[in-house]
């Protein structure tokens, strides 16, 4: 073997080795979905790689359906669930936390961007807004959510959401508005736009991409979380990822094929989003990406 | 119909004095262009009068009115970006109806399409409407731009460097449209160039920008022919002007300019007394490439000056001579017979010669009973 073919057949067994590394899990929960009950938990010891007679059982169950014992091993003993309340709970909390975020982060990006609002420090204080571990700062965040009666409302998610994600929001939409000379938002205002309307028309216009790939960005980050909405929720305002860590049963402890189902149903909206604004968002990922 | 006017403008940016104390008053119709050296103040001069930038101090009058507090959409005038500022996600059509749109109270849908569809034709665009502004040549952009700025028929048209970015043939062509644009509409419309054949081409009045002070405002023959100072004749006119330090003093009853191996003699007129006046000091002596005279149109001289370079241009020819350690450069008939290392009699056409004191404004213009002539070193 020549060095070279020799280095081929290295890259392509590191890279192959790397999207293993990634995409089983995601092999896993897929299959783990669909496995029958003594597949996910078995008791003999056994590993399933692949789900014999898979059964969409574990759907079932999280919505509230009989759960099928096909074992006989006391699975019956559970009490049934539903997660639609969860899921449209987490849709309304990452929704509007998305909202959010983005309203107040592309007006202050675009104040930064135009009118150099805050000088230089401002847009570095936003930065390091992401600079913390939220594991650091959430304990004190409940207790002044609690302070605030905000602890465990829609409200007080959706607002620690859009504070966490608007720094994002702000990076982002900032290196978008920077590409426009700012001679566009002038020629609207000389056109006879005021300030807000030749933001809308003739800059908003402009960034669509951009702010496709950001809402998405932002929503994902918002629909993923666990932590926060364990710490600040989580009674009575229950959210889809901390329903699914909850789902157990008596008798076979963690319900990993009903926990993979969920999870299975909890990545589609993002696929979703970014197949419907998929036209965008590959003009999103590149343009901006380049300073002039 | 409205004339611009300019009261003591003074814009600052930080350190940075963009607009030195701006004194000026283009008049209503005129073609008035702006010239000056990349950062003389062009660019913040017409963002002021647009009203993009207020004054630090100083007012604007449009009309008759004040406006230095109008916001920009308010003040009626138009301005057509160094960049052109195009909106890229609009149709040439929706770009040129954006203006209109804008209006309060916005004019009926027919007017609207009747107004984009007449600017459109004026400017050749007609087939261009649907398309997008990334789909278009340099030159149309250019014509989208212009056609903006028209569409609402502004009081004042301003342009900065519109044609900056065209190749030089479609710039030409370019421009004797846009002058015949101005001529047809009869408004207002202020040019910056920095190409001083642009200026001296297109417009009423030129006004020389340096270093944010205006250095004079004439129409183009004066600018050329009476430059206030060095730094006008040396922008306006290709090649600059010749420049040579020579140093005034007394002679028999004149003033004589002097330099190492000629000196020139004034002879009788007032013009002289200013030049008198600066006997003792140093001086720089004007003189066009045109109105240098060498070879047998020089015959007499007692000026020789040895030939650096030649330079064909087709039309004429520029010789390039060595005098006294300063390059004179001379414009020659075609055909003339000359060679490099030659040294040739050098003269000037003394009707049209300037002096300008060492500061750089003229002291001394040629006219009147006043004359210069050329003679040998005292
Ligand atoms: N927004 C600004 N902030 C700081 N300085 C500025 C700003 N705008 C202009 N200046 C400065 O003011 C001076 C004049 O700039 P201006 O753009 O008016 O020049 P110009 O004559 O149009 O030049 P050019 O031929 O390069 O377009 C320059 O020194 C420039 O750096
Ligand atoms: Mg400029």
């Amino acid at each position: 073997m020549s060095a070279k073919t020799l280095r081929t057949t290295a890259r392509t067994v590191v890279i192959a080795l790397i999207l293993a590394l990634f995409l089983f899990p995601v092999y896993w929960m897929i299959t783990m979905a669909f496995k029958p009950q003594p597949q996910w938990a078995p008791t003999t010891g056994e590993t399933y790689w692949f789900p014999e007679s898979p059964t969409f059982g574990n759907f079932k169950r999280i919505f509230g359906g009989e759960p099928t014992d096909e074992s006989g091993l006391g699975f019956l003993t559970s009490t049934p669930i539903d997660a639609t309340d969860s899921i449209i709970t987490s849709l309304i909390v990452a929704g509007l936390g998305t909202v959010l975020a983005l309203l107040v982060g592309i007006s202050t990006a675009y104040g930064i961007s135009r009118f150099r609002a805050g000088g230089k420090l401002l847009p570095f204080a936003i930065l390091q807004l992401r600079m913390f571990p939220p594991i650091a700062v959430i304990i004190p965040i409940l207790f002044l959510w609690t302070y605030l009666q905000l602890n465990d409302t829609y409200w007080g998610l959706i607002l620690i959401y859009g504070a966490v994600t608007f720094p994002f929001v702000v990076w982002l939409m900032r290196s978008f508005f920077d590409e426009i000379p700012r001679e566009i938002a002038e020629a609207a205002i000389v056109d006879g736009c005021s300030n807000f309307g030749a933001f809308r028309k003739a800059i908003l216009p402009l960034v669509k991409g951009g702010l496709a790939t950001t809402a998405l960005f932002v929503f994902i980050l918002n629909w993923s979380d666990y932590l926060i909405a364990l710490v600040l929720a989580g009674s009575r305002v229950i959210t889809a990822p901390v329903f699914l860590s909850q789902i157990r049963s008596a008798s076979t402890g963690v319900e990993f094929g009903s926990q993979a189902a969920l999870a299975l149903i909890l990545i589609l909206p993002p696929v979703i989003l970014a197949i419907a604004i998929q036209k965008h968002l590959v003009r999103g990922l590149t343009f901006g990406a380049i300073k002039r | 119909m409205a004339d611009v006017r300019l009261e003591r403008i003074t814009k600052r940016f930080g350190d940075v004095v963009a607009l030195n104390e701006l004194d000026l008053h283009i008049e209503d119709g005129e073609f008035f262009c702006v010239l000056g050296p990349p950062g003389a103040g062009k660019t913040t001069m017409l963002r002021t009068i647009v009203g993009l930038e207020r004054p630090s101090e100083g007012s604007v009058y449009v009309g008759g009115t004040e406006v230095t507090d109008v916001p920009p959409g308010e003040r009626n005038v138009s301005i057509v970006f160094q960049n052109l500022a195009l909106y890229p996600d609009k149709s040439v059509y929706d770009n040129l109806a954006f203006p209109l749109r804008q209006q309060k109270p916005r004019p009926p849908k027919e007017e609207i399409d009747k107004r984009v569809r007449d600017a459109a034709k004026i400017l050749r665009i007609e087939q261009l409407l649907d398309r997008k502004p990334a789909r278009l040549s340099g030159g149309e952009r250019q014509r989208v731009a212009i056609g903006r700025s028209l569409v609402r028929a502004p009081l004042v048209y301003l342009l900065d460097e519109p044609l900056s970015a065209l190749d030089a043939l479609l710039r030409l062509e370019m421009r004797a449209e846009l002058k015949y644009l101005q001529r047809d509409l009869k408004r207002t419309l202020v040019y910056v160039t920095h190409d001083q054949v642009e200026a001296m081409s297109m417009s009423d009045r030129i006004c020389v920008l340096r270093a944010g002070a205006v250095q004079q405002v004439a129409p183009p023959e004066i600018v050329y022919n009476e430059p206030a100072n060095t730094f006008v004749g040396q922008t306006v006119g290709t090649p600059p002007m010749n420049l040579l330090p020579l140093r005034a003093d007394h002679a028999n009853g004149g003033v004589e300019l002097r330099s190492q191996s000629f000196a020139i003699a004034g002879r009788g007129g007032d013009a002289l007394s200013a030049l008198a006046a600066r006997a003792g000091q140093a001086v720089q002596f004007g003189a066009r490439a045109e109105d240098v005279r060498i070879g047998q149109d020089a015959a007499g001289s007692p000026l020789r000056s040895r030939v650096i370079a030649v330079e064909p241009l087709g039309g004429e020819v520029i010789v390039d001579l060595d005098v006294d350690g300063h390059i004179v450069k001379a414009m020659t008939p075609p055909g003339i017979q000359i060679e490099p290392d030659e040294l040739v009699p050098l003269s000037f056409d003394f009707t049209r010669v300037h002096v300008f004191e060492n500061e750089g404004s003229a002291v001394y213009r040629a006219g009147g009973e006043a004359h210069l002539s050329i003679s040998a070193p005292a």
